[in-house]
């Protein structure tokens, strides 16, 4: 554990090295992300001006959700997005992934993390503001029980996005050409922003099953605000759990599929 | 003892395509390696050599546990490389000649803090055999460059002492000096052949280059579609395939061209220097035919160019 860490801590460090270097592109980088985040939360704000509740949630337990669900992704845009994208367009289909396989650090992670955008981080602040003023407002009497569940579902719902987006990218292995796959990880936040009972019931099995995207937003936020029912939390823990070691087997497999391309 | 063990090793790729005009799936499949049986023991440093496509790459990336042979069976360092066990790993190094590991907007001292969390190296250790790996490569202008701004030869260079950072007893080079120019290529030979005389290092290199193979290797392997065609010495190769040497002639004079002209075995005569081909248990015969014709100054009698009988080994065997 301590070496992944190091590692992250050298990998942000020569981020942070490059993009000095580079700081026009980080410039329109970090811009592009803010933005991306302010019309996400003002479509949430139009949509409440005409309503005072959506899915029986008001516009404050809905800040949260969406709040949430931006800090999960902004995270995952600093630390896994480009590495796993990368995945898909280069190092299978150029052999770059080749290297990864001959150190002795775990392949699937260390293409992972392998190109952290630290400027992504960006619009973290200004997400987790809004999380912090929307708690505050609501003025709910929320536990410690509350606050250690909701910790746990997060570290849990931050894997659970991650092991999504392996499972998305490991048909690389199979077909060389499938980055396509990646939109729908990139995309699912499109549908977490929202509480889940605004969607029909076939929506909500789906996206609580087979794409447990639910499980990832609306179950924790759920945790946090209303009664954090048991049922809920090791639902949330075993389909991670589940969902990891999916992600595991089908990277294992596809690495012994593997033909790196030639030089 | 050897260190590489490889036994029936074979390496098929398939590949499925829809055929659209009988309305079936196809499934193509193509041999790189077949079934190739290796040993190769501590410290050696081995050449592979075949044209493109034959194999040499894909069975290197097999022994260092790259890809997987569809069967067959291979242990490298008492390990089996599939498996891919951190300890195996720590032991290997890769140089690819076309792909590189250094990020490329950073400097390649900012990849090897890296990839020194990522061997666990000691920090005393880690800079004491950076700096000793930076003078004699003489990287010291161009280590904080960064890589993207580098000559090939500089970034080679640096693509080499990020794979040897580690210390590993086994370093896999596939054609470690493709593109560059005869001063770095020559630098980076001189380095390797360092590295595996003292540190006892195993080198397995795959090259188009002759000229590596000669410098280089004392025991070379030739592939050719997959298959080993040789293995053995440079200088058995060129025993057993080599039957002719070639004696060749200053010819400044008219006379000389004709007295060239009466000379036995395969001639050919090209601006004033005559060249003849001849069977080596004829060679003494011819040789002193020439000397009492020629002045002995202009006479060279040389073997037939390593690259020549490796073509004629390709040749004859398809």
């Amino acid at each position: 554990m301590k070496k992944f860490w190091k590692i992250n801590y050298i990998l942000y460090r020569n981020a942070i090295r490059r993009d000095l270097k580079i700081s026009l592109t980080v410039l329109t980088g970090s811009l592009v992300h803010l933005l991306d985040g302010v019309v996400s939360l003002a479509i949430v704000l139009i949509v409440y001006s005409k309503t005072d509740f959506l899915g029986g949630w008001n516009i404050y337990e809905s800040l949260i959700l969406i709040a949430f669900v931006q800090i999960i992704v902004t995270l995952h845009s600093s630390w896994t997005k480009r590495g796993t994208a990368d995945f898909t367009e280069k190092y299978v289909r150029m052999g770059d992934y080749d290297f990864y396989l001959t150190k002795p650090f775990d392949p699937m992670l260390s293409v992972s993390i392998s190109k952290p955008r630290v400027y992504n981080l960006i619009r973290l602040p200004f997400f987790v503001a809004i999380f912090a003023y929307s708690v505050c407002h609501l003025e709910y009497n929320l536990s410690i029980i509350n606050w250690g569940w909701f910790i746990l579902l997060f570290v849990a719902s931050f894997i659970l996005f991650y092991a999504i987006r392996i499972l998305t990218i490991s048909p690389a292995f199979w077909i060389v050409k499938s980055h396509s796959l990646l939109v729908i990880t990139d995309r699912m936040q499109n549908i977490m922003k929202y509480p889940a009972n605004i969607y029909p019931r076939f929506f909500i099995l789906f996206f609580t099953t087979l794409l447990p995207i639910f499980a990832i937003s609306y179950l924790p936020v759920k945790v946090l605000l209303f009664d954090p029912k048991l049922s809920y939390i090791i639902y949330v823990i075993v389909l991670t759990a589940l969902f990891l070691f999916l992600a595991r087997i089908l990277w294992r497999a596809g690495e012994k599929r593997y033909g790196s391309a030639s030089s | 003892m050897p260190i590489i063990k490889a036994h029936k090793l074979t390496k098929k790729f398939e590949r499925s395509s829809f055929d659209w005009k009988n309305f079936r799936f196809q499934k193509t499949e193509n041999t790189a390696v077949n079934a190739i049986d290796l040993e190769i023991n501590e410290g050696e440093f081995v050449g592979f050599l075949g044209p493109n496509g034959a194999g040499k790459t894909t069975f290197l990336k097999m022994l260092s546990g790259i890809i997987y042979p569809t069967s067959g069976k291979a242990e490298v360092l008492g390990y089996d490389p599939f498996e891919k066990d951190y300890k195996f790993l720590k032991q290997i190094g890769l140089v690819m000649g076309q792909k590189n590991q250094l990020w490329w907007d950073l400097s390649a001292k900012d990849s090897y803090d890296l990839l020194k969390e990522i061997y666990e190296i000691d920090e005393t250790i880690f800079k004491k055999d950076l700096d000793l790996m930076i003078d004699i490569l003489d990287m010291r202008k161009f280590i904080n460059t960064r890589v993207r701004n580098m000559s090939l030869g500089e970034r080679m260079k640096c693509e080499i002492v990020a794979a040897l950072i580690h210390q590993p007893k086994l370093l896999f080079l596939d054609e470690p000096t493709i593109g560059l120019d005869i001063v770095s290529a020559q630098a980076i030979r001189k380095f390797l052949k360092e590295i595996n005389q003292e540190k006892k290092c195993t080198i397995i290199l795959t090259s188009h280059y002759m000229a590596d193979v000669e410098a280089l290797c004392e025991r070379l392997v030739i592939i050719n579609r997959g298959t080993k065609v040789y293995d053995g010495s440079l200088s058995n190769l060129r025993q057993k395939y080599a039957s002719e040497r070639i004696i060749e002639i200053f010819l400044p004079t008219l006379e000389d061209k004709e007295k060239f002209a009466h000379l036995p075995g395969k001639k050919s005569l090209n601006e004033g220097r005559g060249t003849i081909r001849i069977k080596k248990n004829e060679v003494g015969e011819v040789a002193k035919r020439a000397f009492e014709n020629f002045d002995p100054e202009n006479i060279t009698i040389s073997d037939v160019e390593t690259e020549e009988i490796i073509s004629k080994i390709f040749t004859s065997k398809n």
